[in-house]
């Protein structure tokens, strides 16, 4: 097989999330926590795809990994045109600002 | 149906119409005047009235008709109280004595129910006046026919209630309201007398009767009169505080019949109660409702006459009142307080009669008193109508022009009673006299003798200054706010319509000639009043004749045809003396003409006294009495205080305390509630490692 073990996969997948997590939480503006959330999801996929490729015979990790890309696809176009009316209605995308689920 | 059989089924007829009379004009007579006018009431009044009268015609004619030995008709309506040993019926006792009554009250009420349809016209409590004198019927009436002494005191309450009312009938006048409540309290004071006797003499019967273990299936009614006269011997060797117990009740009796009968000491409300309109001094205070006593003692006589101690308590009392009366009338300056006091001395003789066992004599002299009486005072009413409510003398005078009805009437009863043969007083009040003396009273008997020619004195007086001479109404000093139209007024003066004067006729007619129903044997007569009565009474000692008697009429037609004389020469011929009189003797004056300050002295001796008890118990009362209630107010306050703060801190508190707790979390917890996503996720994170770190810890593995 490869000399790619599978601990160097992980290794990145980990480094994407946290890198994702980070995004999420120190951004202020939306769309980099978008982004954010969008290395999650990608560090998650690269987790399908490496488990995959390591421990079963068949391809059902890879075609997950398929899934969350269109699901990404299709949220990224929610989650712009979210974006879009939020600014429409508020006028800044900072996320501090949006505070109306305060309690 | 006989005659007898319908008083003995309908009797009670004669009482039920004036009560429905009084019900009708007292409860919707206010609706009925406002809407038809004053006529309807006084029809209803007059009417019913007139119904009583009739049937009172009717048991007279029954009671008259009937047998020797059954004059006596009882009419049972109903069984009242039937309470252990006391028994008592509604029912009506018609005998002689009480259908004589019942036709003088029915009679001379119906004639000034008549009088008064004019003489209160115009008054805005027509219906009212109307409803009391139909009530004031109906109770005197339920006095004369109540066949037990129960019934019988209602009726006493009630004329008194009547009087009381009729009193203070223009009650927004402070003064006669005043009147009122004096005739009502000294009245009270006889009252409690006569319930006290009432009370004695049932329980002393009920311990004769019941005490010897007798049972008997109906308790017999123990006050009814018809009994009482078969089993008033039963107490007749009874002593309480030694005296005889017949003479304790009768004494207690009499205190109510100088209340009701104004007689020394209670006399003083009498007077006074001249407040009220003059056909209700007519009917109550003169004719009918003072003779209360009078008829009471007659009623009773059987005890009476157990109790010489009493009797001569009442025939002095009576001689007494009679000549005391009769000096304060002799120099009243008010028409209707000099018939007032007329009213009480000839009260006075009645009780004189009574005293000494001449029954029949005083009731007699009821009868013919109640005629002229009523007379003189509807004429007195009429001189006041026409002298547009003037009722001084002083300001009087020459009325015999204006009024000549008036005028003849006034003149005829004053002939009646001043005693002049052969008007009616002349008969009656010889009775009496002669009588006194023959039972051997000869002090009272001169007592009444002096009061003859004092009567026909003042009535003299009366006569002389009201209706001869010159018209004085102009010289009245114009004090008097209320009529202030001196000029018209003499034109003024005029004869009363036919409604007044009608009555004053028919009255003026039987005051001239009620005396001969009573002629003596002495004057040839056959004495057909003291032979009605006697059913009652019993039986006289058969009057032998006695050259005495001749002397004694001769010496009391001499006494008011002197008192005429006197009064005739002082107030006609020399009308300059009384003025002269009364300066020479001027402290006598003063004291007779302020009725010997009687009046001061009770109010010195009792209502002072009475006063200034009432100003203690008030003070008791809201020192005392209100510290204690306020105390406990007070402690009410504070318990009430004590446990509404607990309530409100402790209950309260913890409901509260509970709902803050919850806010309080609330508001806390909704500070992690930032609203920011980032710190969501922060959280989230945080808590993340947190579990994963506790499952690794926990597995012990890395």
């Amino acid at each position: 097989m490869g000399i790619i073990a599978i601990q160097s996969y992980l290794i990145i997948s980990l480094f994407l999330f946290l890198m994702g997590i980070f995004t999420t939480i120190s951004r202020k503006n939306i769309i980099g926590i978008f982004m954010g959330i969008e290395l999650i999801l990608n560090s998650s996929a690269l987790n399908f795809a490496a488990f995959s490729r390591f421990s079963a015979h068949n391809l059902e990790g890879q075609l997950f990994s398929i899934f969350i890309i269109v699901i990404a696809a299709a949220e990224a176009a929610i989650a712009l045109a979210l974006m879009l009316s939020i600014y429409r209605r508020f006028g800044d995308i900072d996320a501090d600002k949006l505070d109306s689920l305060k309690g | 149906m006989s005659m007898k059989t319908f008083i003995e089924q309908y009797g009670f007829m004669i009482l039920l119409s004036p009560l429905l009379g009084s019900a009708i004009t007292g409860l919707a007579g206010r609706r009925i005047q406002k809407k038809y006018g004053a006529r309807p009431i006084g029809l209803i009044a007059c009417g019913s009235v007139l119904v009583s009268f009739i049937i009172a015609l009717a048991a007279f004619a029954a009671v008259a008709g009937a047998r020797e030995g059954e004059k006596t008709i009882i009419c049972i309506v109903f069984n009242w109280l039937s309470v252990g040993d006391l028994r008592a019926d509604v029912s009506f006792l018609f005998d002689p004595l009480s259908s004589v009554m019942i036709l003088i009250v029915t009679g001379i009420g119906f004639l000034i129910h008549a009088y008064s349809t004019e003489y209160m016209k115009g008054d805005s409590g027509y219906y009212r006046y109307f409803s009391y004198l139909n009530l004031f019927i109906f109770s005197m009436l339920l006095l004369v026919l109540g066949e037990n002494l129960l019934l019988m005191f209602i009726g006493w309450e009630g004329v008194g209630l009547c009087s009381y009312l009729l009193i203070s009938f223009w009650f927004s006048e402070k003064a006669n309201a005043i009147a009122g409540n004096k005739a009502f309290i000294v009245n009270r004071v006889g009252d409690f007398g006569f319930i006290l006797g009432i009370l004695a003499l049932y329980s002393l019967l009920k311990d004769k009767i019941f005490g010897g273990g007798l049972v008997v299936p109906v308790a017999p009614s123990l006050l009814s009169f018809r009994f009482l006269a078969e089993n008033v011997h039963l107490i007749n060797n009874i002593d309480i505080f030694g005296v005889s117990a017949a003479t304790v009740i009768c004494l207690c009796l009499f205190v109510g019949a100088t209340g009701k009968s104004a007689q020394i000491p209670l006399y003083v409300w009498l007077p006074d109660a001249m407040a009220g309109p003059t056909p209700v001094s007519a009917l109550i205070h003169a004719a009918t409702m003072v003779t209360a006593g009078i008829y009471m003692i007659g009623r009773l006589n059987f005890l009476f006459s157990m109790s010489g101690t009493s009797l001569n308590v009442i025939a002095t009392i009576g001689a007494a009142t009679a000549l005391f009366a009769a000096t304060v009338g002799c120099v009243q300056n008010d028409i209707k307080k000099v018939l007032a006091y007329s009213t009480v001395s000839q009260l006075g003789y009645m009780f004189l009669g009574m005293g000494v066992t001449a029954y029949s004599s005083g009731i007699f002299h009821l009868v013919t008193h109640a005629f002229f009486k009523a007379c003189l005072f509807l004429c007195a009413g009429s001189i006041i109508l026409g002298m547009h409510h003037e009722q001084d003398i002083r300001w009087m005078g020459g009325l015999k022009r204006y009024m000549p009805k008036t005028f003849l009437t006034f003149m005829i009863a004053t002939l009646a009673i001043s005693g002049v043969p052969p008007f009616s007083g002349f008969f009656s009040k010889d009775e009496i006299l002669w009588q006194a003396w023959k039972t051997g009273h000869q002090g009272l008997w001169l007592v009444g003798f002096m009061t003859t020619g004092m009567t026909s004195f003042y009535m003299t007086r009366l006569v002389m200054v009201t209706f001869y001479g010159e018209n004085r109404l102009h010289l009245r000093p114009s004090t008097d706010d209320r009529h202030d139209h001196d000029d018209h007024h003499r034109d003024g003066v005029k004869e009363s319509p036919s409604s007044v004067t009608m009555p004053l006729v028919i009255l003026a007619f039987f005051s001239g000639v009620a005396g001969f129903i009573g002629v003596p044997a002495a004057l040839g007569g056959g004495n057909h009043f003291e032979h009605f009565l006697m059913p009652v009474f019993g039986h006289h000692a058969v009057a032998h004749h006695d050259p005495m008697e001749y002397v004694l009429m001769f010496a009391s037609v001499a006494a008011s045809l002197g008192g005429i004389g006197a009064g005739v020469f002082l107030y006609r011929i020399r009308p300059e003396l009384p003025d002269i009189i009364v300066s020479k003797i001027k402290m006598v004056h003063r004291i007779v003409y302020n009725k010997y300050f009687v009046d001061e002295i009770y109010a010195f001796l009792f209502v002072s006294g009475t006063m200034l008890m009432t100003r203690v118990f008030a003070s008791f009362d809201r020192y005392v009495i209100d510290l204690f209630v306020d105390l406990t107010a007070h402690v009410l306050r504070f318990k009430s205080y004590i446990s509404g703060a607990i309530d409100r801190v402790i209950v309260d508190g913890l409901v509260n305390g509970v709902a803050e707790s919850f806010l309080f979390s609330g508001s806390q917890l909704r500070k992690i509630q930032t609203g920011r996503i980032q710190a969501y996720v922060m959280v989230l994170l945080f808590l993340v490692v947190l579990g994963v770190s506790l499952v690794v810890i926990l597995k012990g593995e890395v």
